[in-house]
């Protein structure tokens, strides 16, 4: 009887491509590519440069799979691989000085309505993209990712505490951002002041 | 104190997201195509650089050189 797809696990998929089964690891490129993407877009920003991420991170998982060992999940090692990934691109970026920053601005000015919203997700963009590395990687996995701090952990290759103190202190960033922005401290106030009563060892608890 | 401000917060990030992935399905089939025609030829690749003329030389005589 064969089992449906779904069901076969990606430990699995990743036994069948050792013993020399490519259909397998095709299956795990359609189950991983879509939060690939997502993953190197949070980084590398551009569609292009995010789609190269992905193809360099599958030939590198393939290429090294026999090193997976199976002591983190797949999808662990994976983001691992393609943070990696991503990180050297931002460095070549860097390198080549292109500014990213107008882009993105207009495109929000476009999308965005209230002029409001348009700041604070403005300056939340600016200060996320401020961050240290680490502070940026463990707050785009537990937000955006819905990831474990266990998961974090062994994406970032750190201990657990650490995960949770790097995704800490970038929350901690942001407050001290929007504390320093008088004009959207009365905008949040008046919708709830979030950041107001963000206790952020609370935050890193979850 | 409001009891969900861990919500707040990440619905706030959230809504601030800019980050948006292509909708046309035949985006990702294509990615996916374009990803397993590198891993066949990086594959491909690595059996041709096996079966070159002098890595079979040298494996000949490292054969050779066993017995």
């Amino acid at each position: 009887m064969t089992r449906d797809l779904e069901s076969i696990t990606d430990l699995e998929l990743v036994e069948s491509t050792k013993a020399g089964d490519k259909s397998a690891f095709s299956t795990l490129v359609l189950r991983h590519q879509r939060g690939l993407l997502r993953l190197g877009l949070r980084f590398v920003k551009d569609l292009d440069t995010a789609e190269d991420v992905v193809q360099e991170a599958f030939i590198k998982a393939y290429e090294k799979l026999e090193s997976f060992e199976g002591r983190s999940s797949f999808k662990s090692w994976l983001y691992q691989i393609a943070l990696n990934t991503a990180r050297n691109r931002l460095r070549e970026t860097r390198r080549e000085t292109i500014d990213v920053e107008d882009t993105h601005l207009s495109v929000k000015a476009v999308v965005e309505t209230d002029m409001v919203h348009t700041a604070v997700a403005d300056l939340l963009n600016k200060e996320v993209e401020k961050l240290p590395i680490r502070q940026r990687t463990a707050l785009v996995l537990r937000v955006y990712e819905d990831l474990s701090f266990q998961e974090i952990a062994e994406i970032m290759q750190c201990p657990y505490d650490t995960a949770k103190a790097n995704y800490r202190h970038a929350l901690l960033k942001l407050k001290e951002a929007f504390n320093d922005r008088q004009d959207l401290k009365t905008w949040t106030l008046e919708t709830g002041g979030f950041f107001m009563e963000l206790n952020p060892l609370k935050e890193a608890e979850g | 104190m409001r009891p969900h401000a861990r919500t707040d917060v990440t619905q706030l990030l959230k809504n601030a997201d800019e980050v948006e992935l292509p909708m046309d399905p035949a985006y990702f089939q294509k990615l996916h195509k374009k990803i397993m025609a590198k891993i066949d030829s990086q594959t491909t690749q690595a059996v041709t650089v096996g079966l070159r003329i002098d890595n079979l030389v040298a494996m000949k005589k490292t054969v050779s050189l066993r017995r």
